[in-house]
């Protein structure tokens, strides 16, 4: 239901030109619905996002563009909501009871264009590489529009890969260009600069350039691993990938690996599927299309934020330091982790411990009865939904798709609103299985210690909730630079180069706890709970017909 | 080498949605499909595996063996005095004297193979397999088609598989082995695998998917894993052994797809009749419509075309 407007560097235009221009032909939108600006990058993005009338700006293409980023970036909590980019590696993991036929001919078959980066344990690596070679030999490059060709030319402005690869590499590592074989006849690469031979490159090691910055173009890296684990170690430790598939013919083995993966989506002796109606992964990295329609949507009860009012107060509160800050992180990221893999029930029985012993409290002096029964009952509330959490089993085309949510992780809180600090938004974080670290004004300090010893005292790690003093407006961007997993901002602000190290960042509503004395609002439980976890959707392609 | 065995992962789903992807792929038109056809029918086994088959009909099958695409046509394509013959002569091993006759009679040297070893069952004891293959060989055969035990791969008696077919091997002499896994039969496609590596191991010249007579024949998956089979054989072994799908092939659209995947799976020098073989009956009156078809621009009324 929004009207869109798509700014795009000359290069990319014609696509997207020629797409406005049919869906104005015969009706298909009405006028206005689809506009395509191109031009000069970085002062288009500038007069975007300086426009009143723009609510939301996302990005697509690849990820390198941070200029553009920084130039487009707005207050989470006001002016144009920032999407996050789209794009990114795959990964594939080929343990030693895979299928190596199978695994080669998928991995060549999809070729993404992202690039792929293979990690191979050590036993197969070598009939798996002589596989790869084959079939990247029988790949033709040529023109897109001859339905023989397997490999087109680079997209446009898209960097040369020689760039990245010219590196001198180190001694005894090769770089394999595949050029078609001579035994097949097929035609030479065309000419132009635009066509890049299917390359494959072996003997690299993850500090190499071309697994740090990746290259668009047919593109794969072969990296030998140990073991399962020392895949999820070195998986998780590359940057920008997406997706991940996992080969491996002993269940327990593969699923244990797909399930440790941090990519939002894995297939399973599988790659490249995807969903046409976008169910489990809408195409974006760690997003499901719930969450890729609330980017585009906006529940009723959230207001759109005036762009020139002031969010809080200019306040001059004292902030934490900064080492008091980066102990706090630091506690709740060792905490995270094993709070985190608790079985939805022993979080459950955790706080249901802590609501009781809050209940014994009641009287104390500072403690206010209502207040303190809400909270109570906010944590037997997210209790039941720490329970209930299990995910959704949807069908897709070949298989099934179990769809998950994973906590956070570390979760920063930056609250700077002029009323005392909420407690209730606390228990759906910590339900889930995230670590909390607040900022707020001292004023709630006292609730929140009783909630902190009660927590503890029911059996959550000590890290797991941490309540600083602070609340000024700048509170959010000093919290985002000691990187949480998530950053929640109740009036405090950040700037793009803090926020540029936190995935995911939310600008909270102030009506999502509802209004003092009312129920929370319809679906207000739902934004929570999209809000705390990421999604993991594991592809199990189901038997063959 | 029992070690290969144990280590043969087969991911249906994966390759049954690559065989999915072959149906997919372009077909040829005009002068390449002709030319594909042609290469097809030289890889065609003809054969005739039937309880009423006698000398008349098998004297039929072998003057269209001699004469598979009718004169004028292969003319106008310039190819009539390539040899354009069938690869082969497949029959029961009590027709065999019946069609080297004719074969002699026809003036021609296309080899003759025999089905031996308990055709189509294979349940059989090896005494009787072994000296069914003798006798085909003594009445002429030059290639010979055995049955494996089924029962073996099921259970699961690598070495007892191994043995077998080491023995038929002997038996057959310097004649041509192909031997026959009966896949439909087999249950997995991780057990099509291992047979394939066992009756490499053992000295088959080519590997058969299926006898005709079982429930599912040739199909592509099947194919793509005996494929990869012969592939790893090759680069373990340095040795070529061949790849013939049978049963179930009756459209020339179908021969061109199997051609196309032996071509992408092991490569062109696998398409040639000495590496690759086609089992059919009824695909060559299909294969002959379509050359009539490309030639005239029409198709053939039934008596325009030569019975087999």
């Amino acid at each position: 239901g929004n009207t869109v407007l798509v700014l795009c560097p000359p290069e990319a235009a014609p696509p997207l030109l020629y797409l406005a221009e049919l869906s104005g032909d015969g009706g298909a939108l009405p006028p206005g619905a689809l506009n395509v600006v191109t031009g000069p990058f970085p002062d288009l993005c500038r007069s975007l996002r300086a426009h009143p009338g723009v609510a939301a700006v996302t990005f697509l293409g690849t990820t390198q563009v941070p200029e553009v980023q920084a130039l487009a970036w707005g207050s989470p909590c006001r002016g144009p909501r920032a999407g996050w980019a789209r794009g990114g590696r795959v990964v594939v993991v080929v343990l030693d009871s895979a299928d190596l036929d199978g695994a080669a001919a998928a991995i060549v078959g999809a070729f993404p264009w992202g690039g792929c980066v293979v990690l191979a344990q050590e036993g197969v690596l070598a009939p798996l590489e002589r596989r790869l070679r084959a079939r990247l030999g029988g790949l033709r490059v040529g023109d897109p529009l001859d339905p023989g060709t397997d490999v087109g030319p680079l997209p446009p402005a898209v960097p040369h890969p020689e760039g990245l690869l010219g590196v001198p590499w180190p001694a005894g590592s090769s770089c394999v260009c595949v050029s078609p074989p001579s035994q097949v006849f097929q035609p030479l690469l065309p000419p132009g600069d635009r066509f890049y031979p299917p390359t494959l490159i072996t003997g690299v090691a993850p500090t190499s350039r071309c697994l740090r910055e990746p290259a668009a173009g047919p593109v794969l890296v072969l990296l030998p691993v140990r073991s399962p684990g020392e895949a999820v170690a070195v998986a998780s430790g590359l940057p920008l990938t997406a997706t991940a598939a996992v080969w491996a013919q002993d269940v327990t083995t593969a699923l244990d690996t797909a399930e440790r993966l941090p990519q939002g989506l894995v297939w399973l002796n599988a790659l490249n599927l995807l969903d046409p109606s976008g169910g489990c992964a809408g195409g974006a990295e760690e997003t499901t299309l719930e969450e890729a329609l609330r980017e585009f949507g906006r529940p009723p009860w959230e207001q759109p934020p005036k762009p020139e009012e002031p969010l809080s107060p200019e306040e001059a509160v004292p902030d934490p330091e900064d080492t008091e800050l980066a102990g706090a992180v630091l506690a709740a990221r060792a905490a995270a982790p094993g709070w985190g893999r608790l079985p939805g029930a022993s979080r459950a029985r955790g706080l249901r411990g802590a609501a009781a012993a809050l209940g014994g409290t009641r009287g104390t002096p500072g403690g206010n009865d209502g207040d303190n029964g809400r909270l109570q009952e906010a944590l037997l509330r997210w209790a039941a939904h720490a329970e209930q959490m299990g995910g959704a089993v949807q069908e897709v085309p070949g298989g099934r798709a179990l769809v998950t949510r994973r906590p956070l992780g570390v979760v920063g809180v930056a609250w700077s609103w002029p009323r005392p600090l909420s407690l209730e938004l606390l228990p759906p974080a910590l339900a889930l299985g995230n670590s909390v670290v607040v900022v707020a004004p001292p004023g709630a300090a006292g609730a929140a210690l009783r909630l902190r010893k009660a927590l503890v005292a029911a059996g959550l790690p000590g890290g797991a909730l941490a309540v600083l003093p602070g609340g000024s407006r700048g509170s959010g961007a000093k919290l985002a630079r000691h990187h949480p997993d998530g950053l929640w901002l109740c009036g405090a602000d950040t700037d793009w180069t803090s926020a540029l190290s936190v995935p995911r960042v939310w600008g909270v509503p102030e009506r999502v706890l509802g209004a003092s004395g009312l129920d929370p609002p319809l679906g207000a439980t739902r934004e929570l709970e999209l809000r705390c976890t990421r999604p993991h959707c594991l592809w199990v392609p189901a038997g063959a017909p | 080498e029992l070690g290969w065995i144990s280590k043969v992962y087969v991911n249906r789903p994966a390759v049954v949605r690559h065989a999915e992807q072959i149906k997919k792929w372009k077909t040829l038109k005009g002068n390449w499909q002709a030319a594909w056809l042609l290469k097809a029918v030289t890889c065609i086994d003809l054969t005739t595996l039937s309880g009423d088959d006698t000398p008349s009909n098998v004297r039929r099958l072998c003057f269209k063996a001699k004469h598979p695409i009718r004169e004028d046509l292969l003319k106008a394509l310039d190819m009539h005095d390539k040899g354009i013959t069938v690869g082969a002569v497949c029959v029961y091993p009590a027709r065999v004297t019946d069609a080297v006759n004719a074969l002699k009679a026809a003036g021609c040297n296309i080899p003759v193979a025999s089905v031996a070893a308990g055709f189509p069952s294979g349940q059989t004891p090896l005494e009787t397999k072994l000296a069914e293959i003798k006798l085909a060989v003594e009445y002429g055969a030059t290639e010979i088609d055995i049955v494996i035990s089924r029962s073996l791969v099921l259970t699961g008696q690598w070495d007892g598989l191994y043995e077998e077919i080491r023995q038929c091997r002997k038996a057959c002499g310097e004649a041509h082995m192909k031997t026959i896994l009966a896949t439909g039969e087999l249950g997995s496609l991780a057990n099509v695998y291992k047979a394939s590596m066992i009756a490499m191991m053992a000295g088959s010249d080519f590997i058969k998917t299926s006898t005709g007579k079982e429930v599912e024949n040739a199909t592509f998956p099947v194919g793509i894993v005996m494929m990869r089979a012969i592939k790893e054989y090759y680069w373990q072994t340095g040795n070529k052994v061949g790849f013939k799908p049978a049963g179930g092939i009756r459209t020339a659209k179908e021969a061109i797809t199997w051609l196309m995947l032996v071509k992408e799976e092991l490569g062109v020098e696998w398409l040639t009749p000495q590496l690759f073989r086609l089992g059919a009956s009824s695909l060559l009156g299909d294969i002959e419509q379509q050359i009539f078809y490309h030639v005239t621009g029409s198709y053939p009324l039934q008596h325009e075309l030569a019975m087999a």
